[in-house]
């Protein structure tokens, strides 16, 4: 990807940094994301090129990392794009955060006041990513290779011993022998002899290859002029095989230990289809031997093999063009299988070499959704564990970062047709993982193996068995041995405040405390009267009353509501300010917490019960005005005495008015929010629960 | 440490109810007659600590005070399974025994002379609950004990415990039927003027509404006292259902009664109930009948199923201050949402013009260990205007015998009266102010109520 942000970048004709860039991709949140058509793109690439300084180099450009089937290329195009258009836009604007006005193209349109800030700001930011992507860059180089590598004193065969290679020689040959004055009849058959070699890689004396440029160009021949010209024409016809076979053969001794098992495997199945061919070489030298291979016979016997190596080619071309490894690999060759639907020979090679290719990636895939681990020596899979660090020695935040971050998703590595997929195959692997990190072994028998196929209804089938198995085996996990019923239980008695008794008694107990400022409150008087409470309400019953905790939130809800929404105008920064002025009440800071053990900690971590804790803050600060009003009423009581009580009418009526407001709202949100979609919950979970596999 | 309800039962059907109250809950939570919580029931979601307290020997003992001047109601519960239920110290009987002969002014005065003792008794038990949210009050208001010494402890409780609720059941006399008390009237009156000044909230049972639904609803002919005893008995339950079954709201009484009151003098509630099964027809042939929410609903709305008779409203200016439907069972919210918008499309309920109209819904659980023949009951609060012609049919039955000065004697001869009558003309025109304070409320100025233009 690197590369292809560089040579774009040069295309287009600026000097930015490419890891700048590739910085910036790697953090926009839309990346990856991109599914606009290829016309669109294409589109975009125009009019990126009307901006560019040298429109034709840029197309070109353009042109040629598509056909390479660069993956991201569409990214990164609509990348540039925006960025472009959106400097446009917000010209008038301040400079924004780097990289966005660093883009060179651009720089006519920034003032000269802003330049040395920007000089700043490019050099700075250069400097960083340069040293974040060294840094990340040398650690994945030496994830890759293991220690034992360096030790490992692995021969260079190809460069000490040029002559092992099955290709051409890299030198050019020049051509030694005449043809001059040779019988047609003889320098036919001289000529079949000299094609028998050029076939399988080795010049002739009289057909002698080119060298190539680039590893994958075709390969070009020259002929001797003293050859006759008929014959020169069916020689040229059949050529392409010799430069086909030329490629072929390149892309597999460019294939070293470090490519990867995918494409071990995809050289490995070449390999078995260049046996087929060299023994068809053998046969039509034997034929030859035996005078009885004419060249119209010859070509007549390598049409059909020209065809197969011409498919064979063209799918070593496109791999082996953009140093594709691991699962991209895999969505060439789908894709060249699908779009070789009209060619049965050609289709039924792709196919051949797409199963053998995807069998070693489908492995680590079982490996992973049967058991949940992965052995992937050579970073092809395209889930990538992250492991580093052993569960004992972790933060408390831990769930939450290993159900995040342990396992990512490279997205370059997901086969195409394994797209859809890709998310279940993740967490079913996951949650394998979960449960056998809970010291539970995964029983699992009657697997069936995945097998490469066109559609995908078989493996599709497997990968959702093996999911819902997974799923089930962890919620059951989680359901009876750590029972989450129990722990969002007591979330719905304390959090959502189900268990109404304790709280009445809870803001009974802790009013006093509770309606001093922030500061003044100790929180120690706080949890130890939570703790009285819930020994002496009903709350006593909970298994595991003994987990809550009491949380006094520097801010108050209102705060905390905006900050998420971040809503960021003139006006509520405004009201921002004006709420720093009173410090809060307790009331106001005032949240339960919970202490949540592995694994529950993964259904209820830090993100949801911050959740609940809003929620709570809520519903707690309406009980408190309902209690205040309450509190209002239990004071006007003692009205009644009194002969003149109506004229007070008029205060209780609004006293009323709030009182019935409050309960009304409150009434609203537990009963007709909170409560069904609780119940909602438990029918959903008694239902998987019911499932059987 | 939650909010108790301390129970005081007075005079005969003062005990009466309350015993039936106890039984309920009893069966509700699931402990014996002896006080002993069964072993079904010892891993409950409920709160017994609201109505009852654990003895040393983890007895429940309800937080209950039962007074009489007479001794045959007690003697008859403490001959009763239930006789080790109650703490004995809590049981007060007037030494002189000879009751209070149905004379309010013998209450009264028997209240006074006693009153040392019995709030001592309250004090204790006041003093027992950690955190006291208020007082229950069972009584009569016809008799001689309930009114006139339940009065006398109203007036009393208010002043000591100021800060606490007071709520009473109320049993109004039936006034369908020629009473065998004669100044039940008198006894009336005088106990609707403490009731308006000094409980916070009074239940109205009605002795003729009880009758009327114990006949027509459940077919009794001649409903007994037991029978009758048992509908209020469920009518109590239910209404400190959300209290002992707690959820997300009304856990506390005062949030159940707060937004039924609006001013604190129109505290008279209306109660209904539905559906209503009496024993004798769950053993014969259990009527099948589909409850739902709805249907709950809407029948509660109904006149034939409140526990109160009012006179029929003929110029159609009464409306609802507030209700109140507590719904048990196995409810879903949506239904009650859907209901709630049936009846206001329908105009079932029509309400005050000057405050929040609308019919407000408790959801409870019920007890676990009681069979229920429906899948949804409810119990309905309210506060309506027209509860008014209730205290009107009071105060003409009271103007009846006072124009005629019948059976003043007996009241002269007790210490209040002696003097002058100067009290019943002023319960009278406190009750009278009461009657038009409720007319007054069906009508938008209520809250702009201006004594200078009023007296005009």
């Amino acid at each position: 990807m690197q590369s292809t942000i560089k040579e774009l970048l040069d295309a287009l004709g600026c000097n930015l940094e490419v890891d700048s860039v590739l910085d910036y991709i790697q953090n926009d949140p839309n990346y990856g994301n991109c599914n606009l058509s290829p016309k669109q793109i294409n589109e975009y690439a125009q009019r990126l090129a009307l901006k560019a300084s040298n429109a034709k180099i840029f197309l070109k450009k353009y042109e040629e990392l598509r056909n390479r089937n660069t993956d991201n290329l569409s990214d990164i195009v609509t990348l540039f794009y925006k960025l472009v258009c959106d400097e446009k836009k917000s010209k008038n604007s301040k400079p924004r955060v780097a990289p966005k006005p660093i883009l060179g193209d651009n720089k006519h349109q920034i003032t000269k006041e802003d330049l040395p800030q920007i000089k700043d700001k490019l050099l700075k930011a250069v400097d960083e990513s340069k040293k974040l992507v060294m840094k990340s860059f040398e650690e994945k180089e030496a994830k890759l290779r293991p220690n034992w590598y360096k030790s490992l004193d692995l021969p260079n065969w190809q460069k000490d011993h040029p002559a092992m290679s099955w290709d051409f020689p890299k030198e050019a040959v020049p051509i030694i022998s005449s043809l001059a004055g040779v019988p047609i009849a003889s320098q036919e058959n001289i000529i079949i002899d000299e094609l028998l070699y050029i076939f399988s890689g080795v010049p002739g004396n009289y057909i002698v290859h080119q060298p190539v440029k680039e590893a994958y160009d075709q390969r070009t021949f020259l002929i001797s002029d003293e050859l006759d010209d008929a014959l020169k024409q069916i020689v040229q016809q059949m050529l392409p095989l010799a430069s086909n076979y030329s490629i072929v053969r390149r892309f597999i001794e460019h294939c070293n230990m470090w490519s990867g098992q995918v494409l071990h495997a995809l050289v490995a199945a070449i390999e078995m289809l260049l046996k087929d061919y060299y023994t068809m070489i053998a046969q039509l030298e034997t034929e030859h031997m035996s005078s009885n291979l004419t060249l119209q016979k010859l070509w007549y016997f390598v049409l059909p093999t020209m065809h197969t190596m011409q498919v064979l080619a063209a799918i070593v071309t496109s791999i082996g063009k953009s140093e594709l490894r691991g699962g991209a690999v895999l969505t060439v060759l789908h894709e060249k299988t699908n779009t070789l639907m009209g060619d049965v020979r050609a289709q039924e090679i792709s196919l051949f070499l797409a199963e053998r290719a995807c069998r070693p990636y489908l492995n680590i895939l079982d490996q992973w959704i049967h058991k949940g681990t992965i052995t992937d020596p050579f970073q092809e899979f395209m889930i990538e564990d992250n492991e580093l660090i052993n569960k004992e020695e972790l933060p408390v935040d831990y769930s939450a970062d290993y159900w995040e971050k342990r396992y990512s998703i490279q997205r370059d590595r997901v086969p195409k047709f394994l797209d859809k997929f890709t998310d279940i195959i993740l967490r079913t692997g996951k949650y394998l993982n979960v449960i056998s990190q809970c010291g539970k072994a995964i029983t699992k028998n009657n697997t069936e193996e995945i097998k490469y196929s066109l559609r995908e209804q078989n493996y599709g089938a497997i990968i959702q068995k093996a999911y819902a198995f997974a799923s089930k085996s962890l919620l059951e996990l989680l359901l009876k041995e750590y029972d989450l019923m129990g722990r969002l239980k007591s979330v719905k008695n304390y959090f959502l405040m189900s268990q109404g008794d304790f709280i009445v008694q809870f803001m009974d107990a802790t009013e006093q405390e509770l309606s001093k400022k922030i500061d003044d409150i100790i929180p120690s008087k706080l949890e130890s009267l939570l703790g009285l409470c819930l020994r002496l309400s009903a709350a006593s019953y909970d298994p595991y009353n003994e987990d809550m905790r009491v949380e006094l939130l520097p801010y108050d809800l209102q705060f905390q509501m905006f900050k998420i929404l971040s809503i960021e105008t003139e006006d509520e920064k405004e009201y921002k300010q004006n709420k720093d002025c009173p410090p809060l009440t307790g009331i106001e800071t005032f949240s339960f917490g919970m202490e949540v053990k592995w694994p529950v900690s993964l259904v209820l971590n830090h993100k949801a019960i911050a959740c609940y804790q809003m929620i709570f803050r809520h519903l707690f600060y309406c009980k408190h005005v309902e209690r205040l009003l309450c509190r209002v009423w239990l004071y006007n009581k003692v009205v009644k005495r009194f002969s003149e009580a109506r004229l007070y009418a008029d205060a209780f009526a609004l006293r009323q008015r709030m009182l019935s407001c409050v309960q009304h709202l409150q009434y609203y949100m537990c009963v007709e929010v909170i409560e069904p979609s609780w119940c909602q919950l438990i029918q959903s979970l008694d239902k998987v629960s019911v499932q059987k596999f | 440490m939650p909010s108790e309800m301390i129970t005081l039962q007075l005079g005969q059907c003062g005990n009466q109810i309350g015993f039936e109250f106890w039984k309920q809950l009893c069966i509700e939570h699931g402990i014996s007659p002896e006080g002993i919580l069964e072993e079904f029931a010892s891993a409950g979601s409920d709160r017994k600590d609201v109505f009852f307290y654990q003895a040393d020997d983890d007895h429940y003992i309800p937080r209950a005070v039962l007074l009489d001047l007479e001794p045959r109601v007690i003697h008859t519960i403490m001959n009763s399974p239930y006789a080790k239920l109650y703490n004995p110290e809590n049981v007060y009987l007037s030494k002189h025994g000879g009751g209070a002969g149905n004379n309010w002014a013998s209450g009264y005065a028997q209240g006074e002379k006693l009153n040392e003792e019995v709030f001592d008794i309250i004090n204790r038990e006041a003093d027992g609950s950690d955190n006291l949210e208020g007082f229950v009050l069972c009584h009569s208001i016809a008799g001689g004990t309930g009114s006139g010494m339940g009065s006398y402890i109203l007036e009393h409780l208010s002043d000591r415990f100021p800060k606490k609720l007071v709520q009473t059941y109320s049993v109004f006399p039936n006034l369908d039927e020629i009473s065998d008390v004669v100044v039940q009237p008198y006894n009336s009156l005088l106990t609707l003027k403490r009731l308006t000044e000094s409980a916070d909230c009074v239940m109205v049972l009605d002795n003729t509404a009880l009758n009327r639904i114990a006949s027509d609803r459940l077919h009794i002919q001649n409903p007994s006292f037991a029978q009758i005893n048992t509908l209020v008995s469920t009518i109590m339950s239910a209404s400190t259902a959300t209290l002992r079954y707690p959820s997300y709201m009304n856990n506390d009484l005062i949030s159940l009664v707060a937004p039924l009151i609006p001013t604190p003098r129109l505290h008279f509630l209306m109660t209904g109930y539905t559906p209503l099964t009496a024993d004798h027809e769950l053993n014969a042939a259990p009527k099948i009948r589909k409850t739902t929410v709805l249907d709950v609903m809407q029948r509660l709305l109904q006149p034939k199923n409140m526990m109160v008779s009012l006179s029929p409203d003929r110029t159609n200016q009464h409306c609802y201050i507030s209700i109140l439907n507590i719904i048990q069972g196995e409810v879903d919210p949506s239904q009650v949402h859907k209901s709630l918008q049936r009846i206001r499309e329908r105009k079932l309920a029509s309400f005050i013009p000057w405050g929040p109209a609308s019919i407000q819904v408790a959801l409870s659980r019920r007890s676990p260990y009681v069979h229920a023949s429906h899948k949804v009951s409810g119990l309905l609060l309210a506060n309506h205007t027209n509860i008014s012609s209730l205290f009107d049919r009071c105060l003409q039955q009271f103007d009846k015998l006072r124009k005629r000065e019948a059976f003043l004697e007996v009241f002269r001869k007790e210490p209040m009266f002696k003097e002058s009558l100067e009290e019943f003309d002023e319960s009278r025109s406190v009750v009278d102010d009461l009657v038009h304070e409720y007319q007054a409320a069906a009508t938008p100025d209520y809250v702009h109520w201006n004594p200078e233009s009023s007296q005009i």
